[in-house]
């Protein structure tokens, strides 16, 4: 995604992602993330305890339910931003 | 589909329709300034050249480069911004019908805008002072040619040279308002945008506060 993003929208956009069980590779394929930035947000979401890790076949992440905890506010946060006006209008 | 993502939905919507349109306004202007720009560099060059009047050329050539490289710049600098919106945009419709759009899909188009907006914030910035700056010359420029013009209705042109001199002052009055248009929409859509910048920056704390601290 072309644009500037603050760190808690991509532990956002990578925790919506993982809500199905989601190779490393499809996280920053998806999230635009080069492979060092990726593996730091992932290790800080594990450590904050909003991924779970599985290691079959491939590793994979997914969102448990601290991590949806965090998108329903993250959600309400940002919808509240669109929510008040004034808009923009042409 | 609540009442308040129905809102919401309706806003984006509205919000995307209208930053689409003004970067698109604002394309068509910097192309007309640049073609403008060269044109009157160039009618004063040939009979400048014709007259044996040296001393004009290079000051007729400066204005055609600067108008010139002013609008190249104006029009890089738009095409980036209308390639994210157009992005968005499309990002947007492919959600599908509104009913089946989810408050997920909502706030990803949010970040997307609020990404956008803080990457282009600089080049908004500016194009807002040049939209600025081109209103004030063209409406100059309309002010001298209103002049000029009723000069020759008081020797008594009339017909077709007329009707020219009116379109003229027209189009060059019309330019000006475009300008001046363009300046005011970036201007609100900087506006509203920084205070959600803000706003989303206190919000950091929450979301912070949630993850237990960083």
């Amino acid at each position: 995604m072309k644009g500037r993003r603050t760190q808690y929208e991509i532990y956002w956009e990578i925790l919506v992602f993982c809500r199905e069980p989601r190779t490393f590779t499809s996280i920053i394929n998806r999230c635009d993330l080069n492979s060092k930035k990726g593996q730091e947000y992932l290790a800080f979401l594990n450590k904050k305890q909003y991924l779970d890790i599985k290691e079959e076949k491939n590793k994979t992440y997914t969102t448990n339910q601290s991590g949806r905890d965090y998108i329903s506010i993250f959600n309400k946060l940002y919808l509240n931003l669109f929510d008040e006006r004034p808009g923009f209008k042409l | 589909m609540t009442n308040k993502t129905n809102k919401i939905y309706n806003r984006i919507e509205s919000e995307i329709r209208a930053l689409f349109g003004v970067t698109v306004i604002n394309l068509v202007m910097a192309a007309l300034l640049m073609a403008i720009g060269v044109n009157i560099a160039t009618s004063q060059i040939i009979p400048a050249f014709e007259d044996g009047n040296w001393i004009i050329i290079p000051f007729a050539v400066m204005v055609a480069l600067v108008a010139g490289g002013i609008a190249i710049w104006w029009i890089i600098s738009t095409v980036g911004v209308l390639e994210s919106v157009s992005d968005i945009q499309d990002q947007f419709e492919s959600l599908g019908k509104k009913d089946s759009v989810t408050e997920i899909d909502l706030t990803q188009t949010i970040v997307r805008l609020m990404a956008t907006y803080r990457l282009k914030k600089p080049k908004i910035k500016q194009m807002m002072k040049v939209s600025y700056f081109g209103s004030i010359l063209f409406f100059v420029g309309g002010i001298l040619q209103a002049l000029a013009f009723f000069v020759q209705y008081l020797d008594g042109i009339e017909g077709l040279g007329l009707i020219t001199g009116i379109v003229g002052l027209v189009v060059i009055f019309c330019m000006s308002a475009a300008f001046f248009l363009v300046h005011r929409k970036y201007e609100s859509y900087s506006r509203v945008y920084d205070k959600r910048i803000l706003k989303n920056k206190e919000s950091e704390k929450a979301l912070k506060e949630s993850m237990g601290g960083l």
